[in-house]
């Protein structure tokens, strides 16, 4: 790994605005939050919070209002190799195979001979061997989502940023692929950012969950998962972080696990 | 079954002469007719110059349409300059164009293939620029992302994404093609299908007016099934397609 991947992510005081016809829509307030090298750190808010913009705006996909984003020295103003996404649809281009789709993905920097060992190695580390001359359409949609993480990952970016990448999957299938990212996670040593609106899917994976206020979005709480990996979901310890988010989002009056008999 | 049936009565008709031969002949007639010109080498004359005019205009046309559709669509400031230009063009019709361009370009082979690409060009033009319009904004989006440049984004996104309407415009475009080059022949020619119509209209010949007219529309047949093989061939990926086409 080059010196790039040590490198800290810093947003600084971002504030996004969208001026659309009826007005303008402050998306997101003041947020500022590091990110170290190698870190897992999911955000968690309720839709319309400004988290899927945040993560366009490291992508590099927007620019923030005010405020900056840098990763180590380096501003970061448009997208670049060193950030890999993976969004809630798979967006596979439809004409291309699995292994075509992957190769989309290779930076035009690295030389051409490379190109099928780069694919090979990805197809293997998200377990998809043996489907390489499919066409997307012929794919379950977890199979889908494993190509489009595969395309995010082949330009050997530093941070990989997950926008909802389970959000359309059943529930069984998102477990499974909230394991397989967990597994390159620890073999890939990246630093991940992961968005979503489920708390258990939040606190599974994360070293820390930014939980978000919506309207404008802000950080309301920052939570330190201290767990063990691979997490039991149904222990004590990891119901307490439940808890604790869930009444972050719904205050005193609401306690879903508490029943009065 | 039921065309059988309508052949049979219509042969029997001719036979009983309640139907006059110089105005509709008999199956049995226009089928030895259709041999014997077969077998002559005439039809297949005929047709050859109709199809070579049909290729050369039809290339032309949906090259230049394709063209046109991609600059247009590259850029808003072109297409706000021809909306007055193609907005009193397009609706003219093709036969319209003959007299004009026989006055132009003469009367052999260039007015003809010019006719034949401006029916072409329009139903090209309008589904490239319909296509690149269609395309996947979210995918434009993984390209940028993913660091492509915009020949890149347009050979690997835009293009692909736009095959499916271009080839709508094709079909349209060579079915009205092969209605131009005919067009062209009945008004003035010296060899092709529509001159044959011509010309056995004017010996009074219903029989061989008809091989021309089965013939017109059995190649108008072919080359569409041809068409829609290559489509189903180079657009393998649209699941759109794989059940009919």
């Amino acid at each position: 790994m080059t010196a790039a991947g040590k490198e800290m992510l810093r947003i600084r005081n971002v504030s996004k605005r969208f001026e659309l016809d009826s007005g303008s829509v402050l998306a997101l307030d003041n947020v500022s939050m590091d990110v170290k090298p190698g870190e897992f750190v999911s955000i968690v808010g309720s839709s319309g919070c400004g988290k899927s913009t945040l993560l366009r705006l490291v992508m590099g996909l927007e620019s923030c209002t005010s405020g900056n984003i840098e990763l180590g020295e380096t501003n970061i103003s448009k997208p670049s190799a060193e950030r890999g996404m993976v969004f809630q649809e798979s967006r596979l281009l439809p004409w291309k195979t699995v292994a075509e789709n992957i190769a989309f993905g290779i930076p035009k920097t690295n030389p051409k001979k490379e190109h099928n060992a780069i694919v090979k190695e990805h197809v293997e580390l998200v377990d998809l061997h043996g489907f390489e001359q499919a066409l997307p359409y012929q794919l379950s949609g977890g199979m889908q989502q494993r190509v489009s993480i595969a395309r995010a990952l082949v330009g050997r970016p530093n941070i990989l940023l997950l926008d909802e990448p389970f959000g359309a999957l059943d529930a069984l299938t998102r477990i499974q692929m909230q394991l397989e990212i967990l597994r390159i996670w620890e073999t890939e040593r990246k630093t991940m950012i992961l968005v979503t609106h489920d708390i258990d899917e939040a606190i599974f994976l994360g070293d820390r969950v930014i939980v978000m206020s919506a309207r404008p979005g802000s950080i309301r709480k920052v939570i330190h998962i201290n767990l063990p990996r691979p997490r039991d979901r149904s222990s004590t310890e990891f119901m307490n972080y439940r808890r604790d988010i869930f009444q972050e989002f719904f205050g005193e009056q609401q306690k879903p696990f508490v029943f009065e008999i | 079954m039921l065309p059988g049936l309508l052949i049979f009565l219509w042969e029997y008709l001719a036979h009983k002469g309640v139907i006059r031969s110089t105005i509709l002949p008999a199956p049995s007639v226009i089928s030895a007719t259709f041999y014997d010109m077969v077998v002559s080498g005439e039809l297949w004359g005929h047709l050859k110059t109709s199809l070579w005019r049909v290729f050369q205009g039809f290339a032309l046309g949906s090259s230049l349409g394709l063209i046109a559709g991609l600059l247009i669509s590259a850029s808003p400031r072109v297409e706000r300059s021809l909306l007055l230009v193609t907005g009193i063009l397009r609706p003219i019709p093709i036969i319209a164009w003959v007299p004009v361009l026989i006055l132009w370009m003469g009367i052999d082979e260039a007015s003809k293939v010019t006719v034949i690409s401006i029916g072409t060009f329009w139903p090209v033009l309008l589904n490239v620029i319909h296509g690149i319009r269609s395309t996947d904004r979210k995918h434009i989006e993984v390209a940028t992302m993913l660091g492509k440049n915009p020949s890149s984004i347009l050979i690997h996104v835009i293009l692909p994404s736009a095959l499916p309407s271009i080839f709508t415009g094709l079909r349209v475009g060579i079915g009205i093609a092969w209605m131009s080059v005919i067009g062209a022949e009945l008004i003035a020619a010296s060899q092709g299908l529509g001159y044959l119509i011509a010309y056995a209209r004017e010996l009074s010949q219903a029989d061989v007016m008809l091989v021309g007219v089965a013939c017109i529309g059995f190649t108008g047949l072919l080359i569409d099934i041809l068409l829609q093989c290559i489509e189903k061939r180079l657009l393998y990926w649209n699941v759109n397609l794989s059940g009919k086409g």
